[in-house]
């Protein structure tokens, strides 16, 4: 008779708490993820591989305790509501875990300087990403519904700095021509934290659509 | 027909006597009764507080016998401890006592101006005032009983046989008691005894002597009404009752010698003879109270061993075990052993009958499950205060969460009784009714059944394992069980041609239930897997 006994709203908030545990989680894969395109003995690529299992054994869990909750006893239409926007969130989350380990597989091909402007401008796009992601996360705990507009208009400025990018790498290959693999890698790189910024929008748009 | 008349007028003027002291007490009653639990809770501290508390709750209900029942009643609540009791029993004496002192006002002859009074304020008032005016009424009453009493009797003062029987009685109290005794015993009223004694006395036919042995019967008398009431009580009631007997009669063998004594103390009392009854009455229990107030806290000793407490566990609780509330763990793993024991007796005495009946109509396995829901209810009932005395001790987080679960597994388990004692019930129907199910919904609800009772008993390995993978496949089966239902149902309504709405009403009336066992089941594997 170990479990404690615990009601049905305790058992939603118990999987929301791994939800943002998860987010967390994801956040470091991302930071670590960029900071191994400049690293020389890329440890961090492992690292990300590494956390991206916990994350992906985390949405399964996620996954599977929401249905659980259904088969145990039926939700009112309002929970259903909520626990189904719960499995998509955790979803979006995952899917920029797998973003991080697609940058960080990347990031062994890859060789760049800390201080091109280049990878400032990667660096910069991707802390506001790790911000994004942070303040999804604080907005899913206090469901602010005014918070979340203004996080999915931040990724404007995530999509501003893409085409930007893009822009620069393609100049930067027409003038340089000697290391081409590292500016296409980079040019996915660019990409793959676009894709992320849609994924944390996603997350919000449960919020502001009030099945969260 | 001299006789006949003075019986009738004898019977007849006690039934208005005692209809009147009824609605007196009724009305007393209502007006006072919610502050009467609360005072006397509050009031009981000690004994002689409680003994003021009994002479309060008699005065007010009109009745020592009334207000007996009453503390019994709080005993057997446990709202009162036995030793209060006995205080508030010995002052409930006292209160009745007042009743005769108000009789012995020899207002006869205005009993009529109280009726009319007493049904005037009854008849006008706000519902408080009516309950005042049915007291007056009331009283009206008991004053007109005794004019009848009285004028009933005259005769007989002139009767010779009727005189020496009195004054052969005179002279043998012993038997004056008795009588009194059965007497009083079978109108169940103190009160109205002596107040007869009162009008024999008044036209001169009894001696002070014999009406103060009237007395002492009416007193020993009143009380066989609570000890009738106590039969089927607690122990506690019982010694109460008992404790209020010997009272009595210790008060009589005590007073008995000194008789003779005692009326000439009452001559100097002064007032008319009746007045003189009623001192004796009123004296009689006052000076019980203070010989036998010292002793009470003895005496419930002593009716704790007079009336011991019977093996209070019965045969169908086979684990628990008081002594080990002092250690809660051990506490809570024979609630565990116990509970497991109830359910796979649950089983094997009912659950696995109810196939049997419903294949041959047997109506003796019916029987033996409507018998056997008794037992599982004494085995819920002890656990349930079992686990409430664990609670009360020092538990650890994990512990009191475990006697919280068994708590619930306890109320679904009896739950599960409850419904199968429905089934037998609702199946007996069908052989009163000389109805049968035809063959496909007997398959039908025999494999309803059947899953049913797989679901309970996975629940019961789950329980007695702690196997959390089995409390989630009874939990997963449910809308499997539900559907099945469903579908039994529309075969029912759709294909079936029942002419008989009686038996469709069983077949569904069971089915339900069945599904009712089947919550409770899915209710204990929740509890098992830590959700409410």
């Amino acid at each position: 008779m170990s479990e404690t006994l615990k009601t049905f709203t305790n058992a939603i908030g118990d999987i929301q708490t791994q939800i943002f545990e998860m987010a967390l989680i994801v956040e470091k894969e991302i930071r670590l993820a960029v900071e191994a395109l400049v690293s020389s003995e890329k440890h961090e690529i492992k690292e990300v591989i590494d956390l991206d299992k916990d994350v992906d054994q985390y949405d399964n869990k996620i996954h599977s305790s929401i249905l659980q909750l259904i088969t145990i006893q039926p939700p009112l239409p309002k929970e259903l509501e909520k626990l189904t926007a719960m499995i998509r969130i955790s979803c979006e989350y995952e899917r920029i875990g797998d973003n991080a380990v697609n940058i960080a597989d990347l990031s062994e091909y890859t060789t760049i300087d800390v201080q091109s402007d280049v990878f400032q401008r990667i660096d910069e796009m991707s802390k506001l990403t790790s911000t994004m992601l942070e303040a999804s996360i604080d907005v899913l705990k206090t469901k602010d519904q005014e918070q979340a507009p203004l996080i999915v208009e931040s990724d404007d400025d995530i999509d501003q700095y893409f085409s930007d990018n893009q822009q620069y790498i393609i100049q930067e290959m027409s003038e340089e021509k000697k290391d081409m693999e590292s500016l296409a890698n980079l040019l996915l790189v660019n990409r793959y934290l676009e894709r992320s910024g849609d994924h944390i929008v996603n997350v919000m748009r449960q919020v502001e659509s009030g099945n969260y | 027909m001299e006789w006949m008349q003075i019986i009738m007028g004898v019977l007849g003027g006690i039934g208005i006597f005692l209809y009147g002291m009824y609605i007196a007490s009724e009305g007393l009653k209502k007006s006072t009764s919610h502050h009467l639990k609360r005072f006397l809770t509050k009031v009981t501290k000690n004994q002689f507080f409680g003994s003021l508390a009994g002479i309060v709750l008699a005065a007010a209900l009109q009745s020592s016998s009334a207000a007996t029942v009453m503390v019994v009643g709080f005993v057997n609540a446990g709202l009162m401890t036995l030793r209060q009791a006995m205080g508030v029993m010995l002052g409930s004496a006292i209160g009745t006592t007042i009743t005769v002192q108000l009789i012995a006002f020899k207002i006869t002859d205005y009993a009529l101006l109280f009726v009319a009074i007493g049904a005037l304020v009854f008849l006008s008032a706000s519902p408080h005032i009516k309950s005042i005016g049915s007291v007056i009424l009331g009283f009206g009453f008991v004053f007109f009983g005794m004019g009848i009493i009285t004028d009933a009797m005259i005769p007989l003062q002139n009767n010779p046989a009727f005189t020496e029987l009195f004054v052969y009685l005179s002279d043998n109290l012993l038997l004056m008691v008795l009588i009194a005794l059965v007497f009083t015993a079978i109108i169940q009223n103190s009160a109205a005894t002596i107040a007869i004694a009162m009008t024999l006395a008044a036209t001169g036919s009894l001696s002070l002597e014999a009406a103060v042995a009237i007395v002492y019967g009416a007193n020993i008398g009143t009380v066989v009404t609570a000890l009738i009431s106590s039969i089927s009580a607690s122990k506690d009631a019982q010694r109460t009752a008992v404790a209020h007997a010997i009272f009595k009669i210790i008060g009589v063998l005590v007073f008995l010698p000194f008789t003779h004594l005692f009326v000439r103390g009452l001559e100097l009392t002064g007032g008319d003879i009746g007045r003189q009854i009623a001192n004796g009455h009123t004296i009689f229990n006052v000076v019980n109270l203070f010989i036998l107030l010292p002793f009470c806290n003895k005496f419930a000793d002593w009716m704790v061993m007079l009336i011991p407490e019977k093996e209070k566990t019965p045969k169908d609780v086979k684990y628990l075990n008081k002594d080990s509330l002092e250690v809660p763990t051990v506490a809570l793993v024979q609630t565990k052993k116990e509970l497991w024991n109830m359910g796979k007796n649950i089983e094997t005495n009912m659950f696995s009958r109810v196939s049997r009946f419903l294949e041959d109509e047997s109506i003796s396995d019916r029987r033996s499950v409507v018998h056997y829901e008794d037992s599982v209810d004494e085995v819920y009932r002890h656990i349930y205060h079992y686990l409430q005395d664990i609670t009360k001790k020092d538990l650890s987080e994990a512990e009191s969460n475990d006697s919280l679960k068994y708590l619930y597994i306890n109320n679904e388990l009896e739950g599960v009784s409850d419904s199968l004692e429905l089934i037998a019930l609702t199946s007996m129907k069908l052989e009163e009714g000389n109805i049968h199910l035809n063959k496909w919904e007997m398959e039908g609800i025999t494999k309803l059944y059947k899953d049913v009772l797989l679901s309970y008993q996975e629940a019961l390995d789950a329980f007695e394992d702690n196997d959390q993978e089995k409390a989630y496949a009874v939990i997963n089966r449910n809308p499997m069980i539900l559907r099945m239902e469903k579908d039994l149902r529309f075969q029912h309504f759709n294909q079936g041609d029942n002419e008989s709405s009686r038996l469709s009403s069983i077949y569904v009336d069971i089915m339900n239930e069945l599904l009712r066992i089947n919550h409770h089941t899915v209710n204990i594997s929740h509890t098992l897997i830590g959700m409410v």
